[in-house]
């Protein structure tokens, strides 16, 4: 039924006429909140944002509240290993517009957790994955999908940066055979971390010479693309999860002259959050949901988290105590949001509960996630926005991006800083702020109408606009 | 925890005035020997003077310390701190290749070998992986092995230390994926190729061969000579097969018992250690195993029973353990110009009642013991 | 006080350590003294004996003849025969509680039996009979060591009987002490993996299935008693009715009775045969008893009816095995590493009473109090053979201290790894930096092994009698390895 009236209403023609909105709320998406403030919408454009009573025949809905249509700064939506070219490591000039499913069901599933636009990145299979993208969640005639890069309504920037995997992901399951040539073509794939280093390396130096070729040679795009990122004209997007990967990545900045890096996931960022916040390297924070973090938020007590702390015994799995007073505040919800110490503890502990040997999978990347990550980047001054990843692919909302901003306020962050990782500064990093991310006039008219305040986790998105058209309309059926 | 506070206060003295004279009971000094009543001056990071006679600069410090003063140990070869503990096995010739990449900053093992006294470790990847299936792959050109410390400041102090060849008569037991040599002959084909095309840094870094048996070692020397680098060695076949061959050499002795522990013995390092070999031994740790912080005292120890000759043993885990990672000025030494990475130890570092009082890295105290 | 007691003992160590230095580089060009002939007396004059545990003589005269100590003292004996000063300590060598020390044959996986002897193994002592295993012995005996458990390692649940050898003057193991039973329970041969628990229930089976053979075989008794009576009846009644034949036949018809006497020869030829069988059966009393009347139904004129011999239950010498160690004729050694498995080990062992040393015990300092309630001495690998994750809240010291402060005796053994006897004493002094008592952890490697394996009378302590097979040490203990030390044998 749902998805039916969402079909319908993206066909209905609503870009000509204006549309106004009222609600108690207005968030602009710069950390500035309007009270009792009226947004006009015409021609797909914000036309103004006014403090006033709803003029008649504007939408308002009771309790309601509107932000603008959310920015999934680093996510997978419509992409997947068929999208990735594999044939060799450094795919740098394939670009995800040539082969990005836009109908995926993923975007419907964006929309309804109100995230209108949304960087897309190519997937980590191999070391340079390629170009990503920034696009919007709905809109756009089915011919549009499949336009040349950069003319499709939907692409908001068909070049957004290049995408580098440093980690396990490109060398994970890469053996070559124990006798004669590769059987395919993972035979020939770095099999090791400090492989995929080796692989980035060699392949900036092959394009340093490449620059230096003499006149007439054959051109090479990836290599274009490589210098493209040493001349600032492209930024770089490396995911890496370890803090010595990330250390990496930032001598391989220095090393190359990467004139624009951005760290996707980051999921140990926190632990080398000076350096970044030095070299102002922004985190686009993965999703924060990991095995430990469920169990944080299904609540904790203070003996649990003095038991982590040492190295002994742990046992995070009874639920029945929560935290003194002092320590966290529980909202109308009966969630647990941490505190001052508490929070010191999340970052303590993990290491200590890592080194106790009671977490499986000692080696792999992400056992010291922690949800605490963007409160943690933000406290050591590193910039950062939110990404759902994979999120919108899996289980309905737990992934989504607005999921993030609500953990991330539960684990620490400034509720104003936490919505702009999903607004404002998500499309700053993805190089998209003069059109989506807040609200002003001459910015796109893509808004999110929410049932209550945004981050609140009862909070649901009633009305999702995208280019002035109504996406998705859950209104009650009593209301104007 | 009477040893341990004067310790902890020249740290805070150095933040006031950057000198202090050490006074334990006893220093190891340079030679290996053990010298009662010798003092060691140090200045910032820095080892100035160890010794009887010491100049004592005006102004600096003296601190009494109960027990004997031994240089930081140095693991020869470990792959202990690497996230990745295999080798790179995509292609069989990649010198460019930094093992420094693959150095987990965050590790806890970084910890847990100071507290066994090790201040440094040389990380170097084994030429053949454990995959599965067993051995497979054999990386002729290995790349650049790394020294880290194991506390204070920066971890990674030297990301090109050895560039590391792999002679091995069957690399893996067969090819390499794509294009690997099959035998001696080819491994050595290979390397000259490679060698020939150039790799900046061999001459001056020097080249660490991983041989098995006494004909790798001399067309590695050949090699070496033909190309005017500095050789160091890690042998990984019976030690006793080149004894001859290595007489003089510094050459790193795996320890621990992965592979062939039939090797391993103290009775095999003797005889090594009678030809004439500088021994320097190398956990050749691929994680936090059992033994993978005790093995480097231990081999040491047994080195010693075993030779009778408790200076060489000494060297092994200090000295030539340094000089194999082509550090022996600046560790495994306590003399004018070493880095000041020293150990407090309750006896002498080879008596195995002996217990860790206190690490000094760089000059500063990264780790005091507790009372047991 | 000034020093805390360890302090102490560490700055004593210092001292000692730096009294000895000098002398080191004269020391090591010195050759051992050769071993003294048969018959021949020997005093060893060493600046000081560590007698056992607790007890030290400085100086020391240890009088040595036929391969055995005569006495020891602190004064020279006036018999003293030829005089060979030492310089060091002396101390009895060490008994390796856990090792390996056996012929080829049993260290290949080849065909393990879980009845095998590894006492039945052993080569001939004879000069050459085993160059390699003693090449081996004599690396142990180099290294300190004078007497061994040789385990059998079968991989099997049940590892047959071994035993506790001393080294004969051919560098050969000679079985001495007592025999145990070996068994490895699943956290030993399959870490990681729920077969372990199957092993543990397939034990608790084997005993059972072993009381079961043990009241098959009494039931059996009885059977063959009745068995023996019903036999002796049977032939008082054969012999009656060949008598009352014969004379029928006397009597008259004569044809008949040719046959009939051949039978009664070919019953009678059998007889012999069952009076052997009765005495292996150790049932002679049952002869001496009077019978009671056969209770088969018999024709008065027909030929009595042979009772039927019982049927013996199988014969199973694994079981046998088992059984002889609920009889507490051999102690059962168990290498079991998980604290649950050890738990369930020690209700077993309180259900069948046997006695029992456990072997590896990874995780026995859980079980701490549990042991020593039962008395259980558990033997510590210095040198495991698996690999495990390092924890170092549990490293072997620690776990050896836990477990002697819940009162469990404790030895040490090398845990089976060739050439390990060398690292025995170095690991055992790490229990010391760890906060040991030193005569505590020396006693780990001399009087405790020498109680679990039955050599307390040859081996373990300096008194008059036992084996003349030391450590001579000049470091402050046999734990330096910055001081020599060597393993004599006279």
């Amino acid at each position: 039924m749902i998805f039916a009236a969402f079909f319908l209403l993206c066909a209905a023609p609503a870009q000509d006429s204006q549309l106004v909105l009222a609600a108690d709320k207005v968030h602009l998406g710069d950390g500035t909140v309007l009270e009792n403030a009226v947004v006009t919408l015409a021609d797909g454009k914000v036309v103004a944002v006014a403090g006033g009573a709803a003029p008649d025949g504007a939408i308002r809905v009771d309790g309601a509240e509107i932000t603008p249509g959310l920015v999934d700064a680093y996510s997978y939506m419509g992409v997947d290993a068929a999208t990735l070219e594999q044939s060799r490591e450094n795919t740098a000039a394939s670009r995800l517009s040539a082969s990005v499913r836009l109908d995926a069901p993923a975007f419907r599933h964006a929309v309804e957790e109100g995230v209108t636009a949304a960087y897309l990145s190519p997937d980590s299979l191999n070391v340079f994955g390629g170009i990503g993208m920034v696009v919007k969640t709905a809109g756009g005639r089915p011919a549009d999908l499949y336009a040349p890069e950069g003319s499709a309504a939907r692409v908001l920037a068909a070049d957004g940066a290049l995408k580098i995997t440093i980690g396990n992901d490109p060398s994970m399951g890469n053996y070559p055979p124990r006798r004669g040539p590769p059987d395919d073509l993972y035979g020939r794939r770095p099999t090791t971390r400090m492989g995929t280093v080796w692989t980035i390396r060699s392949e900036f130096y092959r394009a340093l010479q490449y620059r230096d070729r003499p006149p007439g040679s054959a051109r090479d795009a990836d290599l274009e693309v490589l210098l493209a990122v040493m001349d600032g004209k492209l930024p770089v997007r490396v995911q890496a999860r370890r803090s010595h990967d990330i250390q990496t990545a930032l001598r391989l900045a220095e090393e190359f002259g990467w004139k624009r890096l951005l760290i996707e996931e980051g999921t140990e960022a926190y632990r080398c959050a000076p350096l970044l916040a030095e070299a102002q390297i922004p985190v686009l924070c993965g999703p924060l949901y990991d095995e430990l973090s469920r169990a944080v938020v299904r609540g904790v007590t203070l003996d649990q988290w003095r038991t982590f702390t040492a190295p002994a015994a742990v046992c995070c799995e009874h639920d029945d105590e929560t935290l003194p007073e002092e320590y966290r505040s529980v909202d109308q919800h009966g969630i647990v949001e941490l505190k001052g110490l508490a929070l010191d503890l999340v970052s303590l502990a993990l290491p200590r509960y890592e080194a106790s040997g009671l977490y499986a999978g000692r080696r792999s990347e992400g056992n010291y996630a922690t949800p605490a990550l963007p409160a943690l980047l933000r406290r050591a001054g590193v910039s950062c926005a939110l990404g759902a990843a994979e999120g919108h692919d899996g289980a309905l909302g737990e992934g989504s991006v607005i999921h993030q901003a609500r953990t991330a306020v539960r684990f620490g962050a400034d509720p104003a800083e936490a919505l702009r990782m999903v607004t404002q500064w998500a499309a700053a990093l993805c190089g998209v702020s003069d059109q989506v991310g807040t609200l002003a006039a001459g910015r796109a008219a893509d808004l999110v109408l929410w049932s209550g305040p945004p981050l609140d986790a009862a909070s649901r998105p009633l009305l999702v606009i995208v280019d002035g058209r109504i996406a998705l309309d859950r209104r009650p059926q009593n209301s104007n | 925890m009477l040893p341990l506070v004067p310790l902890l206060l020249c740290c805070a003295a150095q933040a006031a005035q950057d000198t202090v004279i050490l006074q334990p009971d006893a220093v190891i000094l340079e030679d290996g020997s053990l010298q009662p009543g010798a003092v060691v001056l140090v200045k910032r990071d820095r080892v100035l003077a160890a010794g009887l006679s010491v100049p004592q600069p005006a102004g600096a410090a003296l601190l009494r310390v109960r027990g004997v003063l031994a240089p930081g140990f140095v693991d020869a070869f470990t792959r202990l701190g690497l996230a990745d503990d295999a080798n790179e096995s995509s292609a069989a010739v990649t010198p460019q290749l930094l093992c420094a990449d693959s150095v987990d900053t965050e590790d806890p093992v970084w910890q847990r070998l100071l507290e066994h006294g090790i201040t440094a470790v040389h990380l170097v990847p084994p030429p053949v992986d454990m995959g599965p299936g067993g051995n497979y792959s054999v990386n002729v050109a290995a790349g650049w092995s790394a020294l880290a410390a194991t506390g204070g400041g920066e971890r990674v102090t030297d990301p090109r230390a050895r560039q590391v060849f792999s002679l091995h008569e069957a690399p893996g037991g067969g090819a390499l994926a794509s294009a690997g040599p099959t035998s001696l002959p080819g491994v050595l084909e290979v390397l000259n190729r490679a060698v020939e095309a150039g790799v900046p840094g061999l001459v001056e870094r020097g080249a660490l061969f991983q041989v098995e048996s006494a004909a790798a070692v001399r067309a590695a020397s050949s090699l070496a000579q033909k190309y005017g680098c500095k050789s160091t060695w890690i042998v990984r076949g019976d030690p006793g097969s080149f004894g001859g061959e290595l007489a003089g050499e510094v050459v790193g002795v795996p320890v621990l018992a992965e592979g062939s522990w039939q090797w391993r013995t103290p009775e095999n390092w003797r005889r090594l250690h009678a030809a004439g070999v500088r021994i320097a031994f190398g956990s050749d740790a691929a994680g936090p195993d059992w033994n993978a912080f005790d093995a480097l005292r231990t081999s040491a120890m047994a080195l010693s029973r075993a030779s009778g000759d408790p200076k060489a043993a000494l060297a092994a885990v200090t000295g030539n353990a340094a000089a194999l990672a082509g550090q022996s000025r600046e560790r495994g030494r306590i003399g004018a110009g070493a880095r000041a990475d020293l150990v407090l130890w309750s006896g002498h570092p080879l008596d195995a009642s002996s217990r860790v009082l206190a690490v000094m890295v760089g000059g500063r105290t990264v780790y005091t013991a507790q009372q047991p | 006080m000034l020093f805390p007691p360890g302090l102490a003992t560490v700055r004593g160590a210092v001292l000692a350590v730096l009294a000895v230095l000098p002398s080191l580089a004269l020391l090591l060009t010195q050759n051992p003294p050769a071993p003294a002939g048969k018959g021949q007396r020997v005093t060893l004059q060493a600046d000081a004996a560590w007698i056992e545990p607790g007890r030290r003589i400085a100086p020391a005269f240890v009088v040595v003849e036929d391969g055995k100590v005569q006495a020891v003292s602190s004064t020279q004996p006036r018999q003293a025969g030829t005089l060979v000063v030492l310089k060091g300590t002396l101390a009895p060598a060490m008994v390796d509680a856990w090792s390996r020390l056996v012929p080829a044959d049993l260290l290949a996986d080849g065909h393990p039996l879980p009845y095998q002897s590894v006492a039945a193994s052993l080569p001939a002592d004879l000069p050459g009979a085993d160059p390699a295993l003693a090449a081996r012995v004599a690396g142990a005996i180099r290294s300190g060591v004078g007497a061994a458990w040789l385990s059998g390692g079968a991989p099997l649940l049940q590892r047959g009987l071994a035993t506790p050898a001393a080294f004969s003057a051919h560098d050969l193991p000679v079985a001495a002490g007592q025999e145990a039973l070996e068994f490895a329970l699943g956290s030993a041969r399959f870490p990681d993996s729920a077969a372990a628990v199957l092993e543990l229930e397939r034990f608790a089976e084997l005993l059972e299935s072993a009381k079961a053979l043990r009241e098959a075989r009494e039931e059996h008794l009885e059977k063959m008693e009745k068995y023996q009576k019903d036999l002796e009846e049977y032939h008082k009644k054969l012999d009656e009715y060949i008598k009352k034949k014969e004379e029928a036949d006397k009597a008259g018809k004569k044809e008949e009775g040719g046959g009939q006497k051949e039978g009664a020869q070919e019953q009678k030829q059998e007889a012999p045969q069952e009076g052997g069988a009765r005495g292996r059966a150790g049932e002679a009393g049952a002869r001496a008893r009077g019978g009671e009347a056969p209770k088969e139904a018999e024709k008065k004129d027909g030929p009595p009816k042979r009772p039927e011999r019982p049927k013996e239950p199988e014969r199973d010498p694994a079981k046998e095995l088992v059984l002889a160690a609920l009889d507490r004729e051999y102690p059962v050694r168990v290498e079991a590493h998980s604290s649950a498995e050890i738990r369930r080990l020690l209700e077993l062992k309180r259900a069948h009473g046997f006695d029992l040393v456990l072997v590896g015990g990874s995780e026995a300092d859980w079980v701490g109090a549990e042991l020593a309630a039962e008395d259980v001495p558990v033997v510590l690998a210095a040198v495991p053979q698996h690999h495990g994750e390092a924890d170092a809240e549990r490293s072997f010291a620690r776990r050896y201290l836990a477990l002697r402060r819940a009162g469990v005796p404790v030895a040490l053994g090398s845990g089976g790894a060739d050439g390990a006897q060398a690292l025995l004493s170095l690991r055992a002094g790490e229990i010391v930096a760890a906060g040991g008592d030193p005569d505590d952890v020396w006693a780990a490697l001399t009087t405790v092994p020498a109680r679990i394996l039955g050599l307390s009378g040859t081996h373990g302590s300096l008194r008059s009698g036992a084996a003349a097979v030391f450590v001579l040490f000049e470091g402050a203990s046999p734990f330096d390895a910055s001081a020599p030390f060597r393993g004599l044998r006279y």
